[in-house]
């Protein structure tokens, strides 16, 4: 049941049918609750008994954490926490990986081991719902939070289904004072809640599901094309995974802001970044900040020394690329990243340009240059986290970089204008605004003209053929 | 106005806006409407022939030609990407029919590749019954069933669902100095219409065999994003085309003619477990009515060439000519085997 689809679009309906229906407030958590398992065994029944095995386990990690003094007691239940999470994880989304390595190695060592590969079926969300309940148990370990005393308040915590599948991760603190208290959406909640769901719709139909087909085509056979297709198809994806997540989180938000529940934003014009630094405080949000507070500051952060924090910051970065899937193309996406922003402190602390910088005319050219090379990174960084493997991202790579003129010469029709659309609002619009919180304030012919346009543009070039979020796969 | 009267009245003028907007555009691209276009060739007296296919059967067989040979008029209801789910229900109205012409191809009873009107002809009770029948996935089943809303959502917004065909129209709309040359190079192969009623759909000029790569890659990725370039049968289609020869062999003949697909389209999609399961499907469809006769374009050899096509899938007029000639001179023999 994903978001752009009918059936949700009913489903939807009745949950906020029966919540209205709901008299009291146990009545209604234990009504949302139900909602939120159907929601997401509609995908899958038994991976629902999954959610609710290892939220139990943090449950009971959160209570015996509460009651006891003994730090050592203490570690011993979070690492229980630590241990179901990352194993269920591990166990469903690294088995294969880790199997096909240690054949590689023992291959390399002159041993033939025979060929290990089961078919696991990754379950939906599961890096999202795992990270969340793991939040949870480190910050009542951390004593930042107080245990969830209620197994209905903790199951709807985990299960709640606008974030369930792919974010926004939201944390305890945030989350569960908004379960313990009946919570209701005003008329101006209501209205921006629909307008937010209505502008990840377009993100997603209109212009991610749209282009996806070529970009596909591009990416599926790299050798095939010339350089400019290549970087057409580079900057396609960029489009698509953005308009895709963003568009997810959107609709996750609005969603949530209709019954009264507030998310925390997850993108904020992530390509407008002037560095690679800031262009992490622009995407995902939610997961770098799950990186930055629960790995990098507990690995040390930048306290113990230069050479640490950036060996630091790589080996987060390098872990945040594993978490989005299991391959040696999503570490050395990390890696590449994580290279950048260390590269990036240290340009930072060396900064040549100081009193350049001050000078507005060095500035105006500057600016400009920092975008690009910024752009510039990240876009090598989507050949390598959506090349099928590592030669054909080495292919895509060379191929686009040497601006080979051999191969097919293709112009989408579809990829361009949606590339100019997205890339133009992010130079635009103003990049710290939140439109569908702002719309709403508006005279009401310009609100009426604003939701008119949208609507319009899914009634126009929605494709209803939806193909499931990218980060469902994660 | 209180805030809840001033958000009732945004939403209901956004919808309003919208429908509008929606309509005006549906008229200004010239979107076809749902439903089936009536055309007919040959003489209106005595017993007619029902032709029962989707645009590859229209452009692939030249209807004039076999008319004269077979001496009857020809009927024909043709719905946009069609199968026989749809042509099912233009059968009850071909009343003097004693003969039935059905065109298919592993394109057509593909059973993921859907006509866009589909829920506008076929019923949701017969929809659901064939789903269940022929115990087809959740998945595909939600797809199918999903089209309901939608038709009726198009009541109101006759463009939703429909963007491939918007971009299209607005792409041949466009006044021609702002299209971009891919653009211009796609709408050109689109397959015209004939306006007038009658049966005759003309022989098309373009070659499959002269499109550039680019145009090549571009058009498969759109097929395959459809389908997720997949080929499955004996679903609902292969049960409404056992009902149709059902009754098509109650009220008289029925001859069964097998279309090609262009190389193109065979080498990009059609792996040997995709040819064999559509031979399944054939043979199922032999065993079950011996009666009909089987005409085999798919294995003429003089078609195997793109450049007897003028897309992955319909023929084009030199196609047209040697498939025509092919399929009068199967009639005089005896059933051709599987």
């Amino acid at each position: 049941m994903i978001f752009t689809s009918f059936e949700f679009v009913l489903f939807f309906a009745l949950v906020l049918a029966g919540r209205s229906l709901c008299r009291s407030l146990p009545a209604e958590k234990w009504f949302l609750l139900v909602a939120s398992y159907v929601f997401y065994m509609s995908w899958s029944v038994p991976f629902g008994l999954l959610i609710l095995a290892t939220s139990l386990v943090d449950y009971g990690v959160g209570l015996g954490l509460n009651g006891i003094v003994d730090q050592r007691k203490r570690k011993l239940l979070l690492t229980i926490s630590l241990v179901a999470n990352l194993g269920v994880l591990a166990f469903f989304k690294y088995t294969n990986f880790l199997l096909a390595n240690v054949e590689s190695v023992a291959t390399m060592f002159g041993l033939h081991l025979a060929r290990w590969h089961y078919d696991i079926i990754l379950p939906a969300g599961i890096s999202f719902f795992t990270f969340q309940s793991m939040s949870y148990t480190i910050s009542v370990y951390r004593r930042q939070i107080e245990p969830c005393r209620s197994l209905r308040d903790f199951l709807l915590f985990v299960a709640f289904f606008p974030q369930l599948l792919a974010g926004p991760i939201v944390r305890a603190a945030d989350l569960l004072p908004q379960i313990y208290r009946r919570v209701r959406a005003n008329i101006y909640e209501i209205e921006s809640g629909l307008a937010q769901f209505a502008v990840g719709a377009v993100k997603k139909i209109v212009i991610s599901d749209q282009i996806a087909p070529n970009v596909d085509l591009i990416f599926n056979a790299p050798g095939n094309y010339d350089g400019f297709t290549l970087f057409q198809g580079v900057l396609g994806y960029a489009v698509q995974i953005y308009c895709d997540f963003s568009g997810y989180s959107d609709m996750a938000i609005g969603c949530a802001r209709i019954m009264g529940f507030h998310f925390p934003e997850n993108f904020q014009m992530p390509y407008s970044a002037a560095s690679i630094t800031e262009f992490w405080q622009r995407w995902h949000i939610s997961l770098s900040s799950w990186f930055r507070d629960y790995l990098y500051i507990p690995l040390g952060g930048n306290r113990k020394g230069e050479t640490r924090t950036y060996v630091n910051l790589l080996v987060t970065m390098l872990l945040c690329g594993l978490w989005h899937g299991a391959s040696w193309n999503f570490v050395l996406w990390g890696g590449l990243h994580g290279v950048s922003l260390a590269i990036h402190r240290i340009w930072k602390h060396w900064n040549p340009l100081g009193s350049l910088m001050k000078q507005p005319a060095f500035r105006f050219f500057w600016t400009p240059f920092a975008h690009l090379l910024t752009l510039g990174i990240v876009l090598v960084g989507w050949v390598l986290f959506r090349a099928q493997n590592w030669p054909l991202a080495v292919q895509y790579l060379s191929r686009m970089l040497s601006w080979s003129h051999e191969g097919v010469h293709l112009v989408s029709p579809y990829i361009l204008p949606a590339v100019t659309a997205v890339f133009i609002t992010h130079l635009l619009v103003q990049k710290d605004r939140n439109w569908s919180l702002e719309i709403p304030k508006r005279a009401t012919h310009i609100r009426i003209g604003f939701y008119s346009a949208l609507v319009l543009l899914i009634c126009l070039l929605g494709v209803t053929d939806s193909v499931p979020f990218i980060y469902f796969q994660f | 106005m209180s805030p809840k009267k001033q958000l009732g009245f945004i939403v209901v003028a956004t919808l309003l806006l919208t429908a509008v907007g929606s309509h005006f555009v549906a008229g200004w691209i010239g979107l076809p409407k749902p439903g089936a276009a009536f055309r007919r060739i040959g003489p209106q007296s005595g017993p007619q022939v029902f032709c029962a296919g989707s645009s590859l059967l229209q452009f692939g067989l030249a209807w004039p030609e076999i008319s004269k040979a077979l001496g009857q008029g020809m009927e024909n209801w043709g719905i946009g990407g069609s199968s026989p789910s749809e042509w099912e229900f233009s059968q009850p109205l071909a009343t003097n029919a004693n003969l039935m012409i059905i065109g298919i191809s592993v394109y057509d009873l593909n059973e993921l590749h859907l006509a866009n009107s589909r829920a506008n002809v076929v019923p949701l009770s017969q929809t659901i019954q064939d789903l269940w029948s022929a115990g087809m996935s959740r998945q595909f089943s939600k797809r199918l069933l999903s089209q309901y809303p939608l038709a009726y959502l198009r009541q109101v917004f006759p463009t939703a669902g429909n963007s491939d065909a918007v971009l299209v129209g607005l792409r041949r709309k466009l006044p021609s100095k702002m299209r971009s040359a891919a653009a211009a190079e796609d709408s050109a192969n689109s397959m015209v219409l004939p306006k007038e009623a009658v049966f005759e759909f003309g022989g098309s000029t373009d070659k499959l065999s002269e499109w550039d790569t680019a145009k090549k890659l571009r058009r498969l990725a759109l097929m395959r994003s459809e389908t997720q370039g997949e080929h499955t049968f004996g679903g609902p289609k292969q049960l409404a085309l056992h009902r149709m020869l059902q009754r098509a062999q109650a009220s008289g003949g029925n001859i069964v003619v097998v279309l090609p697909v262009a190389p193109l389209y065979a080498h990009e999609f059609l792996t040997p477990e995709v040819n064999l399961n559509f031979e399944k499907a054939l043979t199922e469809v032999q065993r079950a009515f011996p009666a009909a006769q089987f005409v085999r374009l798919d294995q003429d050899t003089p078609l195997q060439s793109d450049a007897y096509f003028s897309d992955p899938v319909h023929m084009n007029g030199a196609g047209r000519d040697i498939a025509t000639e092919a399929f009068l001179k199967a009639l005089e023999l005896p059933s051709q085997k599987l």
